[in-house]
Formats: structure tokens, sequence, C-alpha cells
């Protein structure tokens, strides 16, 4: 389940809504014609205000409010937890309110990122390489660490009591994917099956299931050989009876970036301000609430993820139509 | 309905209500548990319209292979579901999805399950427990209440039951305990009347005893007194409780250790003739200590008899005795010189007589003496030897009055009343006091002009005249050696009147002496009481003579004097003889 936030910003568009109609309609059917001119003005001024408040998020805008922008990959509450006290320090080391954006889909999510809707956004691998690939390089920030490592990977799994051993087996088996948009879920692990030379249509069949819980789930209810996961959801169900068949190759952690509008200065105090949040002890408990595991925010390049275009651009090449 | 009615019929009522209670406890318990089971039975159908409600919204979720969902929406029956206590979703091979459990609290729950068929080959399981606590708790408790409400209705008949037969009960006891404190009250009362009599009598006795009484406690602290200690001390009991006997009473002062031995050894102490002075009066008291007894709450009861009176009494016997000795002594001089006196006298007359020269015998006589007889008488005559001879016998013949007159006064002194004359009493008691030695010589008794003023026709008065005669003998020595000690000047002069008054004889003996003043004239029948500075006065004469008057003739001897106005001493006799006394302790020998 996604939820998504209103755009912004939403509730005070709510509120605006009707007295903005209202002056509308004012505006060419006077209430009362003495004061018609007052009104009129003061008419004017209110569609003047609210115009500039209202229509598509824009990124800092005249007070200085700041958008960091996340891929709807948990729930709107789930992602607003864990990142709403990273806004809080952002806003205070910057000076101004830095407000949490969720994107109803992944594909608003680049959108907004790539379009400059955003000032900070965070994103997954496969999400950078796409909006790299689409809409340019941006300011990079930091990447997540996690457990000391910046880079994590996937496997895919199957039960313990399964006769599978490697993928080959897994012609004419049934296989389970996460989300279509999960590099860990179902693009690595799709590359890999491509790899050993196992193609879709080689499954009995194949379903994605949006998540890897669901993957590890339904792998060990017996309705999928083998499945497609992160690693932490193997580590999570891997004492129920799940088993390794192949883990995906090492990909470069999640990753802040910054709107290519944001000033340098700026982006060099954002990352600075990521870059000694491990320092603290506040710092500390900020990351570890962005992804559990994570033990700081490193340095990060774009050439850290060339192994995952690499993949792509393989994917793309030789995927299915 | 007798105590014993209502307990045979409060006992069958009791086995009535048991059997009910019984029967009612029975015939709920089989309601309940009917009522259970149809509540067993509505919870199996609730349970499995749930369970199939669930098993569907759980099989579209495995549908679409939304394992996640299917166990959020587990998680979120599980919330709101606290009476499951378990529930399961197993895939086909029994891994299982989601589910929960918790702690049942209750033997008893209710199992159902059901196959899931989400896809052509692929199905799931869902189990749920249900609790069924409360039907069974719910079930005992109202058996436990209506047993309890009918057994509480029936135990509260059952106490009403026995409370009245303990009422009955209680009432018959009462009644006849009741009856028994009458019963004691009324002997109580008795005994308080008793008590009050006894007490009542017992102080009244106590009072009436002319001795003083004094109980104490073992600490010699005063518990009780009569009213002659009170008189004694002028200190009200109230007043007295509690302070120590010697305190109160300083008469007993000395009396610490006869009383310590008292309390201590439970002997009877006394003390006799204890001596004290009072207001200068001389006062003797016996004193004797008995021991309470431990019932009585121990102590003592001191006694104190006043014997002043007793002692004086004694003393006057005393002296009573002394003076008839000095009387028989003096009798027997006076007898013996009698005797020779009587010589005396008939030899002056036989002189006399051989002198007279007017008998022949004596002319004669003379004549054949050759003495001219009328010559010597003349002689005789000028040297005054007739009156000496006259003088010789005058005095031997008064002599000889006096001697009788002792010996009379000594033989009449029996005791015995007779009816005799006032005058004569009084002329008799005049010849005494002129004849006596020391009136004349010493208080010049020939220079008292006395005068008798005698009613006439006095009847005779009944009285010892022995005794009366004393009495006016002490008047009027008194008055004539008053008169002589304070020199009164002539003349001296003393009254002796006699007069009737009603039914007494007033006799007054009245001089114009000194007199005396109030304290002395109130002291001056006390005995041992004088003003004179003899040695041979003993001061008990007009305390004799107090006693003969007022005691033995039950008559009155007052004074009346002031200083510079003389003295009246008036005897006062009465003259009817039933009046006569017994007479005591001055008795005479002849």
């Amino acid at each position: 389940m996604i939820n998504a936030e209103p755009g912004f910003p939403g509730h005070i568009e709510k509120l605006l809504k009707f007295p903005k109609i209202l002056v509308i309609l004012h505006l060419f059917f006077p209430f009362n014609r003495k004061s018609t001119a007052m009104m009129r003005i003061l008419a004017a001024l209110i569609v003047l205000l609210t115009s500039a408040a209202a229509g598509p998020a824009t990124a800092a805008d005249a007070e200085g409010r700041m958008i960091l922008a996340v891929h709807p990959y948990l729930p709107f509450q789930e992602i607003r937890k864990r990142f709403d006290p990273l806004a809080d320090y952002l806003s205070t080391i910057l000076g101004r309110n830095v407000d949490v954006r969720v994107g109803r889909s992944y594909k608003e999510h680049l959108a907004r990122i790539g379009g400059d809707k955003a000032d900070i956004a965070f994103v997954d691998p496969a999400a950078y390489v796409e909006l790299s690939g689409r809409f340019g390089r941006k300011p990079l920030l930091a990447r997540l660490e996690v457990e000391g490592r910046p880079v994590f990977k996937g496997v895919i799994a199957t039960r313990e009591d399964s006769p599978i051993t490697d993928l080959q087996d897994l012609m004419g088996r049934r296989f389970a994917f996460g989300d279509v948009f999960s590099t860990m879920a179902h693009l690595l692990p799709r590359y890999l099956l491509q790899q050993a030379g196992v193609r879709l249509e080689d499954f009995a069949y194949y379903r994605f299931l949006g998540s890897s819980t669901n993957v590890a789930l339904g792998v060990l209810a017996g309705d999928f050989d083998a499945g497609g996961m992160k690693e932490e959801v193997f580590r999570e169900f891997q004492h129920q009876g799940l088993r390794p068949l192949t883990w995906t190759p090492e990909l470069s952690e999640h990753l802040f970036v910054a709107g290519n509008h944001v000033p340098a200065e700026q982006v060099e105090k954002l990352r600075s301000a990521l870059l000694r949040l491990h320092h603290s002890t506040k710092g500390k408990r900020i990351i570890q609430s962005i992804k559990q595991g994570a033990s700081a925010l490193v340095p990060v390049r774009n050439s850290d993820y060339d192994n995952l275009r690499a993949i792509f651009h393989k994917l793309a090449r030789d995927s299915d139509p | 309905m007798t105590p014993s009615k209502i307990q045979r019929y409060g006992l069958l009522y009791l086995l009535a209500m048991a059997i009910i209670l019984l029967l009612t406890l029975l015939t709920a318990r089989l309601y309940l548990d009917q009522q259970k089971q149809q509540l067993q039975h509505n919870l199996e159908w609730e349970m499995r319209q749930e369970l199939q409600l669930l098993g569907a919204l759980l099989g579209d979720f495995l549908k679409k292979h939304d394992y996640q969902s299917a166990t959020n929406l587990l998680q979120i029956w599980k919330r709101t579901r606290p009476d499951i206590v378990e529930t399961r979703l197993l895939a086909s091979n029994g891994f299982e999805l989601g589910g929960f459990r918790r702690a049942t609290t209750s033997s008893q729950a209710l199992r159902m399950s059901t196959d899931i068929q989400y896809a052509p080959d692929a199905s799931a399981w869902l189990e749920m427990v249900r609790d069924l606590p409360k039907t069974n708790l719910v079930s005992n408790q109202n058996t436990a209440a209506i047993g309890l409400t009918v057994g509480a209705v029936n135990l509260a008949f059952a106490v009403f039951l026995w409370s009245v037969y303990r009422h009955k009960r209680n009432s018959a006891e009462l009644k006849r305990r009741s009856d028994t404190i009458d019963r004691l009250n009324d002997h109580l009362r008795e005994s308080e009347t008793r008590l009050t009599q006894t007490t009542t009598y017992a102080a009244t006795l106590a009072d009436s005893i002319p001795s003083t009484l004094l109980a104490v406690d073992p600490e010699g602290r005063i518990r009780a007194w009569n009213s002659q200690a009170e008189t004694l001390t002028h200190v009200k009991l109230r007043d007295a409780k509690g302070h120590r006997f010697d305190q109160m009473m300083p008469l007993l002062g000395g009396q610490g250790d006869k009383v310590r031995r008292t309390l201590e050894q439970g002997s009877v102490e006394r003390s006799s003739r204890l001596v004290t002075v009072a207001g200068g009066t001389i006062r003797y008291s016996d004193v004797a200590v008995h021991p309470l007894p431990e019932e009585a709450g121990g102590g003592a009861i001191i006694r104190v008899d006043d014997i002043s009176q007793r002692v004086r009494f004694e003393q006057m016997m005393v002296q009573s005795e002394k003076m008839n000795v000095l009387a028989a002594l003096a009798a027997g001089v006076a007898q013996e010189i009698n005797s020779p006196l009587s010589g005396v006298l008939q030899n002056c007359q036989n002189i006399s007589r051989r002198l007279d020269p007017t008998l022949q015998v004596n002319r004669k006589t003379a004549d054949a003496a050759g003495l001219d007889l009328e010559r010597m008488s003349d002689y005789l005559v000028r040297r005054n030897i007739p009156e000496f001879l006259d003088l010789v016998r005058d005095s031997a013949e008064r002599a000889g009055r006096i001697i009788a007159d002792m010996l009379a006064f000594s033989r009449r002194s029996s005791g015995g009343f007779e009816k005799v004359s006032a005058a004569e009493l009084v002329e008799t008691a005049v010849r005494l006091a002129s004849s006596d030695y020391e009136m004349k010589k010493k208080y010049n008794f020939a220079q008292v002009e006395i005068t008798r003023d005698f009613a006439g026709n006095l009847p005779l008065l009944h009285c010892d005249r022995t005794r009366i005669e004393q009495v006016l003998l002490n008047l009027i020595r008194n008055a004539v050696q008053a008169m002589a000690l304070a020199e009164t000047p002539a003349p001296r002069l003393l009254v002796l009147r006699l007069r009737q008054d009603d039914g007494d004889l007033l006799i007054e003996v009245t001089d114009n002496g000194p007199g005396m003043n109030e304290e002395t004239s109130q002291r001056v029948f006390d005995p041992f009481y004088t003003t004179k500075n003899s040695e041979a006065d003993t001061g008990l004469g007009l305390s004799v003579a107090h006693f003969v008057v007022v005691e033995q003739h039950g008559g009155d001897l007052t004074i009346d004097t002031r200083p510079g106005h003389g003295c009246r001493f008036t005897v006062q006799l009465p003259l009817k003889p039933d009046r006569e006394l017994a007479i005591g302790g001055f008795t005479t020998s002849a």
C-alpha cells in the first residue's frame, strides 16, 4: 500500500480553495454594488496571493522552504517517521524549513527530482541511474553506509528443503519478484537469471509480488519455488527456512542528491551537514532512523553506480520484449 | 409460642429450606447449562461466520500473493478481537504465514478452522481459537448468585427465627433474672436499712457514751470520733478526718507509743490519770487503746474518760477522811480535856464556896483557925480574887461548852437527813466560828458585827444538819477572813439572812469585805482554788460546800459580788423532803 501526501501546499490550498472561488465569482458577479471597487481590489490581492501559493510545488519558495523528496518505497507514515528527524536537522543547519515530500509514485518521484522540483532527494541506486540518465547529473550529497559498508546486495533464495541448487534448476519453476521497480527484488535477480540463461518464459510462471517480504513469504509458503529479494529481507526470513541460491553484485547504497537549482554554497553546506551527521549521537540516531543498520552518510561519486549502469544496459539490451 | 416450639419449627424450616435451596440450585444449574450450551452454539455460529469472512479477506490477499497484507490483516484482527486467543494462517506446506497466540484465560476454548483456496493448486489453512471463559464463569457466577440469594434469604429468615427463639428464651431468662435481681434489691435495701440503723445506733451509742471515742487507722489517722470528741476539741469530724490523732487532740500527745504498740501487737494499752491543764483548769483523764480487727478495717479505738470529777471526789474523800480523823482526834482530845476541865470547874466552885463568909461552916472553921473571915474576905475582894475565881469558872465553863459542842458536832455527823430549824443551824455555825481560835486571834472575829435577819415562821428544813452547819461555817469563816485580810475598815459587817422563796429556803451570808472580781467569782467553787497564801488553806472549803448543797441536797449555792462591794453567798435549799439526795463520799464517825 502506498500513501502519498497531497501536493504542496495541500492544506493551504484546501483552505483557500473555497474563498478563491468566491472571490473569482465575486469579481465577475459582485455581491455588493457599494463596495464593489474595494472588494475587487481585495479579491485581486487574494487571487494573487493564492495563485502564488497554488499550483505545483516549487522548490525553495519565497520564504526559504526546502523540499526533501523521498521515493515511495514504504508507507507514507513510515517514510515521514524515518526522514522527519533528518529534515529537522537540516532545517537547523540551513536556517530554513525542510519539508519531507513523498511521491505518489516512483515515476512522480523521479519526475520531481529530475524537474528540480525538489531541493534534496533520497533515491535508490536504480532511480539514480535512471535519473542521471534521463535528466543529467545532479549534485551528489552523500550515500548511506550500512553496518560499515556503503553497498548492499540482493539474493535469489529458495526454501531450504527445495531441490533447487542453481539458477538453471529454476526453469519450469515458479518465481517471485518484488516490486517491478525494485532493484534488488526485480532488476538484479532478473539480470542474474538472464546471465544464467533463464528467461521469464522459462518459468512455469512468475509474479511481481510488490515487495521483498511477499517474495520471501511466497517462497516459504511454497507458492513459489524461488524469488528475488533484498538481503535484509532474506536475513529476516532466513531462519524460517530460506536458502540463498545466488547473490547479486553489490551496489552502492541509497544516496542523497540535490537539485541543480540549489546554489553550490548550499549544496556544500548540505553535503557537509550530511557527512558529519554520524559524528554526534543525535546524528547517529537520525541516520539509523532512515534505515536499520545504517551507520553513517559517506561521500558518493557518480562512478559508484557504474556497475549498475552496466547491468541496466545489459538488461535493456537482453531483456525480453 | 414457647422457645422449644420455636426451636422445633425453626429446625423444620431450616431442613425445608435446605431442600428447597438444593432444588433451586439444581434447577438453576440446569437452566444455566442450557443457556451456556445455547450461548456456545451461538458463539460457534458467530465464529464460523467470522472465520469465513476472515478467510475470504485473507484469500483475496493470498490470491494476489500479498502475504504481507494478509499478515497485517491478522495483526489488525488480533488488535480488534481480544477474545481470540489464537489465529494462524498456514500455507499448504505447513508454513505459518502469520498469526498470533495469546495466553488463554480459560480452560474452555472454541477452536475452528477453515480452508482458504486462493489458487487452483494453492490453499491455506486458517485456524482460530476463541476463549470461552465468560460463559462458564457467568454460569457459575449466576448459579452461585442464585444459590447465595436463596441461601441468604433462607439464612435471614433462619436468623430471624433464631433471634425470635433467642428473644423468647432470653425474655424468660431475663424475667427470671429480673425476679432474682428484685429479690436481691429488696434484700439489699433491707441490708442498707439495717446498716443505716446499725450505723445510726452505733453513732448514737458512741455519742451517748460520756467517754471520748476516736477510731484511728493503722497509721494513726482519725477515721471517726464521737460528739464528745468534737466538744472536747471544738473540731468537727469532717475537719479531723485523716489527721493524726495526737495533732487533733493534744491531750493524747504522749500516747503515740501506746497506740503504736496496740497497732503492732494488738494489745490493749491503758494510761491512768493523765494530767492536762486546759484554760487554767486541771483535768484528769484515763486513756485506753483497743485494737480493731482486720475485718473492721484495722486500726484502733482510743477511749478517753474524763475522771477529773472522780479525782476531785477522791481528793475530797481524802480531805474528808482527814477531817474525820481530825474530828475524831479532836473529839478524843476534847474528851480527855473534859475531865480535868471538870475538875477545874468543880474546884473553882469549891473555892468560891469555902471563901464565902456567909456560910456557917466557913465562919466556924475560920474561928477555929483564929482567922477573921470578914477581914480575909475584904482582902480577897480588894485583890479581886473572887473575880479571878469567876473568870476561871467562866473560862472553864466556856471551854466545857466548846468541848461539848465539838463532841456534839462529831457525834452528829452521821449523814442522815432530819428536820431542823434554819436559825438554829445559823446560830450553831456562828458559835463555832466565834470559838475558833484562828478566827479570834488572827481574823478578829470579835470585831465583826453580826446582823441577823431571820424571816418569821420559817418551816423546818429537811437536811443533813452537820453538813449544812459545815457549809455555813465555811461561808462565815471565808467572810471574816476576807475582811481581815483586806483590812476592811470598821465596821466589818456580817449579815445573816433567812427567808423563804416558794419551795426553797434561802440562807444569805453577806459581808462588806473587798469582794471578788469576775474571774475569782467564777472559780471560787473549784476544788483547790484559793486566793489565800496560807499553807493551811486547802482551797476545798467552798467546793465542798457547793457539793453538799448542790449534789447532796439538790439545792444551789451562788455568789453575788463585785470588787469593793463585799460578797453575798446564797444557799438555796429545797424544803420538800422528796428532793433528798443520796449522800456519798462524806461520812463521819463519832
